[in-house]
């Protein structure tokens, strides 16, 4: 596969497209999950990182694109954060898929689960919830976080561990 | 004792049992039961939560839209040029002023002299309390401006012009001295031919000749020739040069205020003074003349 695809360059159209459609939701979740700062600025930012990516599309190999663009992101943020200062507590939401099979106890539970683990999560610390998130909501592997954060797979591996702790001391008396 | 391991910093179970690497059952014998069931709620109720997922197609559009907006603005690069070019403009400027305007200039102080080898390999001795200058074009036209004392010896080549405010000196290679001190102008010349030109008269000097500029009359003589003026060996030498004139040198030599009778200024003096003892040079100036000197707070007094 590699060999089909040794022309494969990112300013191609159709490479940069396939690139928007792996990366774009991951990258604008991820800011959110880092910063806590509201989704209309963290996709502005993501669409940023992808216009920078698309300028320096002639430098850099497609797989290269992922990390050049969790890095900008993470410097395009702290350029406005230092204007704007605002930490937003990200909220959470059910998925619409699986909110018609459960039955409304469950929902009910649930719901106070979720205000839990959203109050939970918001302590975390940075790096641990970030990581988390990425591996829980975007179903990202810790090897796929690894890269694209360029930490060591067993880093992840601990922040998941240490985040879990933390998450399970909310729900001692569920 | 199991548990405790489990508890270190280091452990990556819960991790492994996300990831599936570890199983259900493997967890729950590391952990207690009420821990395994806190953690699988944890788990379930996470996985049917997200945060509100972006509109892609709309966020595509906003990409495709600031990079049209960004090759609009690419005007700004070109005024950065402007900057750039004006930037560059004004340095060249200042280039230009230092190569062709800019002049260097020589002084010394009293009692100092400096020999200085121009650029042509011409050589010259600057006696105390005088300036040189020349500009940086000087190996394309060795023209060059004096006030006070120096002796020139000047390499053979294009004309060699030393100016003065009192007049110009033009060689062609040669040696010679040229003071130009208040209003007393005077050219010895050692070696080859000089035009002097003082206002409108010109004069030739050639070697052992002297000029003399002085009041607006002019006087020629010739002396046996030295190799080099007097001063650069240590010795201020006259021969019938005003009293006014030999007091100046003199305090240009050891920078001593000199207070004199103002009638015997225009007084000539013929001799040599030293510039390695003043006691020494007060004797030499004094006794042909027959005047008296005392010293008052650093003030040297001559009397008759």
């Amino acid at each position: 596969m590699k060999n089909e695809n040794q022309k494969a360059t990112l300013c191609s159209e159709s490479v940069f497209r396939s690139v928007f459609d792996t990366n774009f939701k991951v990258l604008r979740n991820f800011l959110v999950y880092k910063f806590r700062g509201d989704t209309e600025s963290a996709e502005d930012i993501a669409q940023n990182a992808f216009v920078k990516l698309w300028e320096n599309c002639g430098i850099l190999q497609p797989e290269q694109a992922k990390s050049f663009l969790y890095t900008t992101a993470i410097r395009l943020s702290l350029n406005t954060i230092k204007h704007n200062q605002v930490v937003t507590n990200f909220e959470l939401q059910f998925q619409a898929k699986s909110a018609h099979k459960e039955s409304p106890e469950f929902l009910m539970e649930a719901s106070e689960l979720k205000d839990q683990l959203e109050k939970a999560i918001n302590e975390l610390p940075e790096k641990q919830r970030t990581v988390f998130l990425m591996n829980r909501f975007d179903n990202q592997s810790y090897t796929e976080i690894a890269v694209a954060l360029d930490l060591s797979v067993k880093a992840v591996e601990k922040r998941m561990h240490l985040a879990l702790l933390s998450l399970r001391k909310v729900v001692k008396n569920v | 004792m199991k548990f405790s391991m489990m508890e270190a910093q280091n452990e990556t179970y819960l991790s492994d049992w996300l990831a599936g690497k570890i199983s259900d059952a493997q967890l729950k014998a590391l952990i207690p039961a009420e821990d395994f069931l806190a953690y699988q709620k944890i788990k379930i109720a996470l996985d049917g939560l997200e945060i509100k997922p972006p509109d892609t197609e709309q966020n595509f559009e906003a990409i495709r839209q600031k990079l049209v907006d960004k090759t609009h603005t690419k005007p700004k690069v070109v005024s950065l040029w402007r900057y750039v070019s004006i930037a560059a403009t004004v340095l060249a400027f200042f280039g230009l002023y230092h190569f062709f305007i800019a002049q260097n200039d020589v002084i010394t102080d009293f009692g100092k002299s400096r020999v200085i080898t121009l650029a042509d390999n011409s050589k010259v001795s600057l006696n105390a309390k005088s300036t040189l200058s020349y500009g940086n074009l000087f190996p394309y036209q060795r023209t060059l401006q004096l006030q006070g004392e120096a002796f020139f010896e000047v390499e053979k080549g294009s004309p060699f012009t030393v100016e003065t405010p009192l007049g110009e000196v033009l060689v062609l290679g040669t040696k010679f001295n040229v003071v130009a001190i208040g209003d007393l102008f005077e050219v010895k010349c050692y070696e080859g031919k000089v035009k002097v030109s003082h206002l409108n008269q010109s004069t030739i000097v050639t070697p052992g000749e002297s000029v003399r500029f002085y009041k607006g009359t002019s006087e020629n003589w010739a002396e046996t020739t030295t190799a080099k003026p007097t001063w650069i060996s240590g010795e201020s030498s006259f021969k019938k040069v005003p009293m006014r004139y030999v007091i100046t040198q003199f305090q240009n030599q050891y920078n001593v205020a000199v207070k004199y009778p103002k009638h015997i200024e225009n007084i000539k003096f013929t001799g040599t003074f030293t510039h390695k003892d003043v006691n020494v040079a007060l004797q030499s100036i004094c006794l042909p003349l027959q005047f008296k000197w005392s010293k008052n707070s650093g003030t040297i007094i001559l009397s008759e």
